[in-house]
């Protein structure tokens, strides 16, 4: 999954719009094969911070690379490396969940023979292999997020970001994940997470980056 | 009785001071509005083209089943358009804070929504009326029809549209119906029989429409009106090489939307048998081919749900590999290729049958060339960039927005229209051809830049 590469470095980035602090000024260093946990509390800037280091937006101050080149989501290479879960994927109402799989491996490029073998596992590993033929609708919230997990996780990416990946799943579901990612991790991918569950931080992280709030008294 | 609609007043009172609401100002400004520009607009130009068309070919056209099909067509389309919409954004929808905090009390709901209701009907029986009014006095002014006309037109207008309010009425009760309920047919028993909970979701998704409109977000307004779709769970996607199986996508949400594929073929045949009418016959009024333009483009448009969703997944997170534009490209060959299939016998049966103003070819040609502009056509609304700025200015605003909107549909009217009467007229019917192609290539090169524009800005 990872091919090589995949070193996230923010240096000194923040975000501002309009006078407003979204973020204030951080550096973090991602490598290949480590997790990264965000901590803070609501409204600290790890969305904002995750959605940097996607490049889904400038940072008003500092830089953000992807192996030494500057990280930016319109640019093929950036999207190739980086997959994320920063709020929920789009999906298509008239596919099932298995269809969507099949979908995002067709678009990858990878071995139809064996397509359906990776979809069943995926959806086993995630426990919704029972509801492989409904569509995404017909979820409860925590399948939901399940199910978006699958897609982001189906893909292939060097550098995995996710916001709360636990959001909405029980406690079982939650180990499930962490040790998902886990296996991710160790297979060589850049992990950075933003999450507010002690047990998956201290099962994932190699390092922990805390986020204050930009208008903080403690603030940077 | 009276007891309900003081409270009703008082709570207007506290909401909105001694003017009210202003909700019976606001729709008589919008039939104003709408009288205004019809009589500016609609009766110009209705006037000008039955002026400049054959008037015999419109009698003849009219006189026989044809005028009967149509009118028959069109109410049958009119009543299935309220029926449908009662289901999801009924007439009788007041705002959320008004459905919590008002129609939850033990105020009679029939009092408590009918303001509402009152205003629909008086609303779009207004603006009919005004409608019909005014198409007849332009048909009048044609010579097509005595001058009683015009007043019939708007009494016409005016009692179709309380029908079809009433049907929609209707159909927004039927929604709340439990099983042990008499039929709800006369409008206050239909209103007294509205559930809180249903009212909640009409006035929720009538915000969020309205939101979806002013912001331009055609993907929220598409899920508001959406139905869940939940036929075909037993069919699979079968995988392939990336574009491949992309067209199978299409293929696979069309046999799980029987629906929209029938719709299209529908549409598809009656359009494109007016716009072979078109090429086959120069004396064919100008209406007639808009109509068939029109037709054609709304079928494309039944069978182009995967390049809709293509564009409104671009703003989410990165899950499919391969470029946004040939994941486009891919989304577009069945509504073309389903467009081509159907050109096909249509042209073949109307060149035997209607006339042979053009050879075979040329309008074989010709129709595969308005495929093109269709498909363009439909990549330039669905990576519709923001709506412009001035479009939220209050007084050219709403006129602002609706252009933004139109203005694919405008194109490929008129690009197409003016080509399929030229095919019958022009000495070259291959001019056309080509000319109709270059258009149909500009569309799709124009929402190409669209696409990479919403690409590059990361929305």
């Amino acid at each position: 999954m990872a091919d090589g590469g995949g070193v996230l470095v923010a240096r000194e980035v923040s975000k501002s719009i309009d006078g407003v602090h979204l973020l204030a000024p951080v550096s973090l260093t991602a490598t290949p094969g480590t997790a990264t946990v965000l901590r803070g509390p609501n409204g600290a800037g790890k969305t904002t911070l995750l959605r940097l280091l996607a490049g889904r937006t400038d940072p008003s101050s500092g830089a953000v690379t992807l192996d030494g080149e500057p990280v930016d989501e319109r640019k093929p290479a950036t999207r190739d490396a980086v997959a994320s879960l920063l709020g929920a994927p789009s999906a298509y109402p008239d596919l099932t969940l298995r269809d969507h799989l099949t979908l995002v491996d067709a678009t990858w490029g990878r071995d139809p023979a064996t397509c359906e073998e990776r979809v069943h596992d995926c959806l086993v590993e995630l426990t919704i292999a029972p509801f492989a033929g409904r569509f995404p609708h017909e979820l409860s919230s925590g399948q939901t997020q399940l199910f978006h997990l699958a897609l982001v996780l189906f893909r292939p990416a060097r550098v995995l970001l996710l916001d709360e990946p636990e959001q909405r799943l029980d406690s079982e579901r939650r180990a499930l994940v962490t040790d998902l990612l886990g296996r991710r991790r160790d297979t060589g991918t850049t992990l950075v997470l933003a999450c507010h569950d002690p047990a998956i931080t201290d099962a994932l992280a190699d390092a922990v980056i805390d986020i204050h709030a930009a208008d903080a008294p403690d603030a940077p | 009785m009276t007891r309900d609609r003081d409270r009703i007043e008082d709570a207007d009172h506290v909401l909105h001071g001694p003017d009210g609401s202003g909700l019976v100002g606001r729709v008589l400004y919008a039939v104003y509005v709408t009288a205004f520009l019809a009589l500016i607009y609609a009766y110009t130009v209705l006037r000008a083209v039955l002026v400049s068309s054959d008037t015999a070919w419109i009698r003849a056209a009219f006189a026989g089943w044809q005028g009967a099909a149509v009118g028959a067509g069109t109410l049958g389309l009119l009543a299935w358009g309220a029926w449908w919409l009662g289901g999801r954004r009924g007439p009788a929808t007041p705002p959320l804070p008004w459905v919590d905090h008002v129609v939850a009390s033990s105020i009679d709901r029939a009092e408590s929504v009918r303001p509402w209701w009152r205003a629909a009907l008086l609303g779009v029986s207004g603006c009919s009326a005004v409608l019909g009014g005014v198409l007849a006095a332009a048909v009048y002014a044609a010579g097509l029809a005595p001058p009683a006309a015009v007043p019939l037109g708007v009494v016409a207008g005016g009692a179709l549209a309380a029908a079809l309010c009433w049907l929609w009425l209707l159909a927004q009760a039927r929604a709340s119906r439990r099983q042990a309920d008499p039929p709800a047919l006369p409008p206050r028993a239909a209103l007294r029989a509205l559930a809180l909970d249903d009212l909640r979701a009409h006035a929720r998704r009538s915000q969020r429409l309205h939101g979806a409109v002013l912001s331009g977000d055609p993907r929220a307004a598409r899920l508001q009106v959406a139905s869940p779709i939940r036929r075909g769970r037993g069919l699979r996607l079968r995988p392939g090489r990336p574009l491949l199986t992309l067209v199978r996508r299409d293929l696979l949400g069309l046999r799980r939307q029987p629906g929209s594929a029938l719709a299209g073929a529908v549409l598809s045949v009656i359009g494109l048998w007016l716009c072979s009418a078109t090429a086959l016959d120069s004396t064919t009024p100008i209406p007639v081919t808009v109509l068939g333009v029109g037709l054609a483009h709304l079928a494309v448009g039944q069978w182009a749900q995967g390049l809709r969703y293509a564009a409104d997944g671009l703003s989410s997170s990165a899950v499919l590999g391969g470029s946004p534009a040939r994941r486009a490209l891919a989304h577009s060959v069945v509504p073309l290729l389903s467009h081509v299939a159907l050109a096909l016998p249509v042209a073949v049966v109307a060149w035997l049958v209607a006339g042979r103003a053009a050879p075979a070819p040329a309008l074989l040609c010709a129709l595969a060339a308005l495929g093109l502009l269709l498909v363009g056509g439909h990549w330039w609304s669905a990576f519709r960039v923001a709506h412009p700025e001035a479009a939220f200015v209050p007084e050219m605003g709403p006129f602002l927005l609706a252009l933004a909107v139109a203005r694919p549909w405008l194109v490929v009217l008129a690009a197409g229209t003016v080509a399929l009467q030229r095919l019958a007229e022009a000495p070259l019917p291959w001019l056309s051809v080509l000319a109709l192609a270059a258009v149909g290539l500009g569309t799709l090169w124009r929402g190409r830049a669209l696409l990479r524009q919403l690409v590059s800005e990361g929305r």
